[in-house]
């Protein structure tokens, strides 16, 4: 199980992020300022760390001096959108940065992202009897071979990451098409049933009514 | 053109201009003087001539007989000087000295008892020329002499030429010093030029130096003190700027992380199955963080009201405010007042109590006590909140009424306030005319007092 550090002052954010990280399988450990972050990574290893910028203590940016030598990767948490806030985040070392306030997707996404970059996510996804190859961009059914374009791929993906959960077609929207979903387009639910056909997942991808779809895999 | 070369040109101009001037005066005047000498030589000459001319003919003619014009030529002949001549009646030449050359046209203006002059050129030479008349025995006649004055002129140009040396020299010495005066007198114009260009390139910290006490030390002067100005205002720009850009941060920073808890724990309820603990939760981060923000809107709202707020003040009753703080703290909250009314705005004063106390409260341990009291202090009412909570850090102190800005930075403690309410008292009190006094030590508590003035009746 991957270990993922969170340092993050507000209660309410640290629940949010260790209740979804745990349902995706990982494992969270939280703590509410930067010395007892420092203190923490003194003795213990960790996959990947999400820090808050705004830190009782010492702040993101502070420790992240702290944290680069050990050479775990770091996803910032910030409140401030501005490029050159974000800018200097990344040009201290930070892997990512997530702007508050976040989707659940995009949290498990660059997450996600993160550890692969570091070859410390799964790689290989295996549901049921299709295989997931995330780095060669490649799907396997059976053995055989699946020909899927990039976006049915980035869908396919998506539901992988989130499993169990409901998506919104307006969330499958922005995650895949990168653009703003208006309701009206017929663009998600045509490539999800094409994504259907093409893996015979007739009964794993459910309609959810008037919301969107869910993997269901059992666990 | 540059001031320095608008000095330096004018005044050798004018300098060349005046030596040109004097010397031509100079010698023009040295010039006539000596000719002046050299014509009175040449009459005197003429004088003596005619003189000896005249004692010679009395003595070559017999008594009683005419003077021959033969006995003219043999006299003229044996006077010394060659450039004579003697003309007769009709002006015709009676006798011509062997270098004489000379025309007959100065002899119509010669008359009896003056003596005529004239310069001419003759040959490339200068010749004085003079005539008068001579009365001999019976006969008028006219004697002429010529003088070389060639060698005056020569003096003349010669005079001139070293003049010109003389003048050349001078006007280098001239310029030399004229374009260092030019140059140091206009140095201050120069460094007040590089200083400006300086500022003007974003240096505004860069002043001019005086390095004299003249108009031009009055330049900097000014200028320097027009800089401070200038750059106090632009610094107490840049600070509102920053002042609204801090608030702006902080205010997103506020607003953001409540709203990432709302939104996302929504998105838990609306997309995943949830056990009974986990619903619950997620339900008791909305309400609790929606309350958060509606908290920090109205705080928010009182801000910007009062900013825009013109109010009346009117006699209040401190008892009114005591009371109501006694009953909306009832517990751990000891009021202690004495009888006064206060010129203030009821509602906002109760705002700055109330917010006061409870931040006394928030500072306290749980069971100890916080004193609100107030009493007659000179012409004023003095309002204290006293607690013996943990107390505020010295290094803090000035910025703890700043919007947003919370000693207690981690929020992880529990406790609730968005940071806005010191801001608030602050500017209530500021619409007061009034101000928070707030000492603290650490460990020891906090001590916050303002002072109201009273009814104008009652003092």
């Amino acid at each position: 199980m991957l270990k993922v550090l969170i340092v993050e002052d507000e209660r309410a954010i640290v629940d949010l992020i260790r209740l979804n990280l745990s349902a995706a399988g990982y494992q969270c450990t939280a703590v509410y300022n930067g010395l007892d972050a420092a203190d923490l990574l003194e003795n213990r290893r960790f996959d990947l760390i999400l820090l808050d910028v705004m830190l009782p203590g010492a702040d993101g940016y502070e420790l992240m001096d702290y944290i680069r030598p050990l050479g775990i990767p770091v996803i910032f948490i910030t409140a401030k959108h501005e490029v050159r806030d974000r800018v200097k985040g990344l040009k201290m070392g930070a892997d990512d940065y997530l702007v508050k306030p976040f989707d659940i997707v995009e949290l498990i996404a660059r997450v996600e992202t993160v550890l692969r970059r570091y070859h410390k996510g799964e790689k290989q996804i295996e549901v049921g009897d299709v295989l997931l190859d995330l780095e060669a961009h490649a799907v396997k059914k059976g053995g055989k071979p699946v020909n899927l374009t990039a976006k049915e791929f980035g869908l396919l993906a998506l539901f992988i990451q989130n499993k169990n959960i409901a998506l919104f077609r307006e969330v499958l929207y922005e995650k895949v098409w990168e653009g703003e979903y208006f309701g009206d387009s017929r663009t998600v639910d045509l490539h999800v049933q094409r994504l259907r056909k093409k893996l015979g997942w007739e009964n794993r991808l459910v309609t959810v009514h008037k919301i969107g779809y869910r993997l269901e895999v059992d666990e | 053109m540059r001031f320095s070369w608008k000095i330096f040109l004018s005044t050798l101009l004018v300098v060349a201009a005046g030596l040109s001037a004097s010397g031509y005066i100079l010698v023009n005047s040295m010039f006539s003087a000596s000719m002046r000498g050299e014509t009175a030589r040449a009459l005197d000459e003429n004088g003596s001539l005619r003189f000896a001319f005249e004692m010679a003919a009395l003595n070559a003619t017999p008594r009683s007989q005419p003077l021959r014009n033969s006995t003219v030529a043999q006299i003229g002949g044996t006077l010394t000087n060659r450039l004579i001549r003697i003309s007769g009646e009709e002006r015709e030449p009676l006798y011509i000295g062997a270098d004489f050359k000379a025309g007959a046209d100065l002899l119509t203006v010669a008359e009896e008892g003056t003596a005529a002059y004239r310069v001419m050129l003759s040959d490339g030479r200068t010749l004085l020329h003079t005539a008068a008349v001579v009365s001999v025995i019976d006969r008028t006649l006219y004697l002429e002499t010529l003088k070389d004055v060639t060698s005056l002129y020569e003096d003349r140009d010669e005079w001139f030429s070293v003049y010109r040396r003389v003048s050349l020299i001078t006007l280098g010495f001239v310029s030399l010093i004229t374009y260092a005066v030019s140059v140091w007198l206009t140095r201050p114009i120069r460094h007040l030029s590089a200083v400006t260009k300086e500022m003007a390139q974003g240096n505004v910290q860069r002043r001019a130096q005086i390095v004299s006490r003249d108009e031009m030390g009055m330049l900097t002067g000014d200028f320097n003190r027009m800089a401070d100005m200038l750059e106090e205002q632009i610094n107490q720009l840049k600070q509102e700027a920053k002042a609204r850009e801090d608030f702006v941060a902080a205010f997103a920073h506020e607003l953001k992380t409540p709203l990432t808890a709302v939104i996302g724990f929504a998105d838990m309820l609306r997309s995943r199955v949830l056990d009974e603990e986990k619903r619950f939760l997620a339900a008791q981060y909305i309400y609790r963080e929606g309350k958060r923000l509606e908290s920090l809107s109205l705080r928010l709202l009182d801000l910007i009201v009062l900013r825009r707020r013109t109010f009346e003040p009117k006699p209040v009753a401190v008892s009114t405010l005591f009371e109501h703080i006694a009953e909306t703290f009832p517990e751990n909250v000891t009021v202690d007042y004495k009888e006064g009314r206060v010129m203030a705005e009821p509602a906002l004063l109760n705002t700055v109590l109330i917010n006061l106390t409870d931040n006394a409260r928030k500072a306290s341990a749980p069971g100890q006590t916080v004193f609100v009291r107030g009493w007659r202090d000179g012409e004023g009412y003095r309002f204290t909140v006293l607690d013996r909570g943990k107390g505020i850090p010295e290094k803090e102190l000035s910025r703890i009424i700043e919007p947003f800005y919370m000693v207690d930075k981690s929020r992880a403690a529990g406790r609730e306030g968005v940071g806005l309410g010191l801001s608030l008292c602050a500017g209530i009190l500021e619409l007061h005319g009034s101000r928070m006094n707030i000492s603290s030590i650490m460990g020891k508590g906090t001590c916050i007092t303002f002072s109201l003035p009273v009814l104008e009746e009652d003092q």
